[in-house]
């Protein structure tokens, strides 16, 4: 399955062609990568753990270089990227962690904030603005001076995801989103990961949950000891 | 949002930076104090040496108001005074005892006049004014200052070094101090990058903490460091010696030196962005 790309242009957001990355002198953990993105789209990445999810998600959030293959993401050449210019490009791709990664000494609304403020496009009125439209959107207006320490997992994981979606970014990765929360709860994130990707956002969530899928029918990107394949959805 | 991303100021291992750098700052403060000080000494000394000499004239027939009119009418000569015989048997008390006891007019005593010369002159009219009168010596304060100048400039040496090497010593223990601290804020430096903070945007967190801490140790070191300058300089002044009447730093030395907090405090910025940038830089 290789959608092709809405991106104006008719290139894929990301596209990798024969792409490998190993850590250090290390064999291999993803081989001969080949995965196009189109913009809008929405993918579900799965595998055992050590299959290389989050190696992937790694890639595709720029924390790392492919050590080989052609890698593009939003019409540049990672390959050649010097590091300067990375930080731009990080701006337009949000991240949800499996572990939240929230800083416990500022509040949900600060954290939600971080993007926009390190990004320094705007002033911080209009960042507040911002900040409480979101933070009302995803259901935590009445927690938005909570640390996050004082937060449920539900709640911290919709903290996360506010923080991700805040500077509205081309591209949302999210690994194992639901992993942390109740059932009830994911089915929530899951409607507003439909929700964003209604709006135009292209969404890929790594989960070892095979029912979401099966569930929402969106494609399917299968990684099996460090190579990837690519199935088309179920029926949602 | 006014709370910082990273939480510096709770790090560990900034605790102690304040005052390993007020102590350093104290011995920069002393060093640079010292050297200073030195340095407007040797000035009084050479400017006292510079314009004032004196002629000897061995006892013989010499006329001696005919050579003081000769030496008077030079360019360089702005005043000269022949000393008394009396002034001159009194220098010689520390051999004699006391003089009033002993019958000068006995003593081969040369005749003194004392020449001060115009700011900058040379005595080089003056030389060669008495170059044929053997009878007639020029006695100059260079011949004994110049060994008492090469030490003070060498002490001065010293202490610039000193300071030197505590300014290096300020700048290790911020390159130790900003890498330890971000490695524990490793993941939250992480966390900031994949959000796409610049590494300028995360070096300029580190370079504001490295300031603080900077310019309260520099202020802690400094201000005794001033005290101790003040009280030693006037100390070795009241000894007496007119050696050390200008044993002080200038205006200008004890400014640079009360400057030495802000001085630190850029240094300990520029140190800590250096550090944290080259680490950044590292990785992608």
């Amino acid at each position: 399955m290789q959608q092709q790309g809405t991106d104006g242009t008719g290139e894929p957001l990301v596209a990798m062609r024969n792409v490998g990355l190993r850590y250090g002198t290390g064999p291999e953990v993803l081989r001969d990568l080949d995965l196009e993105l189109a913009e809008g789209s929405f993918h579900f990445l799965t595998g055992r753990s050590g299959a290389g999810k989050s190696s992937l998600l790694s890639l595709l959030h720029l924390s790392r270089r492919p050590s080989r293959g052609l890698m593009r993401v939003f019409g540049h050449d990672m390959q050649d990227m010097p590091a300067r210019d990375v930080p731009v490009l990080r701006r337009r791709i949000g991240v949800v962690f499996q572990d939240f990664r929230l800083l416990d000494h500022l509040s949900a609304q600060e954290n939600v904030a971080l993007p926009l403020k390190v990004a320094n496009s705007m002033d911080a009125d209009r960042i507040d603005e911002i900040v409480q439209e979101l933070i009302d959107w995803v259901g935590l207006g009445k927690q938005a001076q909570a640390r996050p320490p004082t937060l449920s997992g539900g709640e911290k994981q919709r903290v996360a995801i506010a923080r991700a979606v805040i500077s509205s970014p081309r591209l949302l990765l999210a690994d194992e989103p639901t992993g942390n929360v109740d059932q009830e709860m994911g089915e929530r994130l899951m409607r507003l990961f439909v929700k964003l990707n209604s709006l135009g956002t292209t969404i890929v969530i790594a989960t070892h949950d095979l029912s979401l899928p099966a569930q929402y029918g969106y494609p399917l990107l299968h990684l099996e000891d460090g190579r990837l394949s690519h199935e088309s959805g179920g029926a949602a | 949002m006014s709370v910082s991303e990273l939480s510096l100021d709770r790090d560990p291992s900034s605790r102690f930076v304040p005052w390993i750098v007020a102590a350093l700052s104290l011995m920069c403060a002393i060093a640079l104090g010292t050297a200073f000080a030195l340095a407007s000494m040797t000035a009084d000394w050479g400017r006292a040496a510079s314009d004032q000499v004196t002629l000897r004239v061995a006892t013989g027939d010499t006329d001696i108001p005919a050579l003081v009119d000769q030496v008077a009418r030079l360019e360089a000569v702005s005043r000269i005074e022949h000393l008394p015989r009396e002034q001159v048997a009194r220098m010689l008390q520390p051999w004699l005892g006391d003089v009033a006891q002993v019958d000068t007019a006995l003593l081969p005593l040369p005749a003194l006049i004392d020449v001060r010369l115009k700011p900058g002159a040379s005595t080089s009219e003056l030389r060669a004014l008495i170059a044929d009168r053997s009878e007639i010596t020029l006695d100059s304060a260079d011949a004994w200052l110049a060994p008492l100048q090469d030490l003070a400039g060498l002490a001065r040496l010293v202490a610039w070094v000193l300071a030197a090497v505590a300014v290096g010593a300020i700048m290790l223990v911020t390159v130790f101090a900003t890498r330890s601290a971000l490695v524990n804020q490793r993941q939250t430096v992480d966390l900031l990058r994949l959000i796409g903070a610049a590494d300028g945007y995360i070096a300029k967190r580190f370079q504001r903490h490295g300031l603080r801490l900077a310019l309260f140790g520099g202020i802690a070191g400094t201000v005794p460091g001033l005290i101790v300058i003040f009280f030693a300089t006037a100390a070795a002044r009241l000894q007496g010696a007119a050696l050390l009447n200008g044993l002080t730093p200038s205006v200008a030395g004890w400014l640079a030196i009360a400057a030495l907090p802000l001085i630190v405090a850029l240094v300990a910025t520029f140190t800590a962005r250096v550090t944290v940038l080259k680490l950044l830089r590292a990785s992608w």
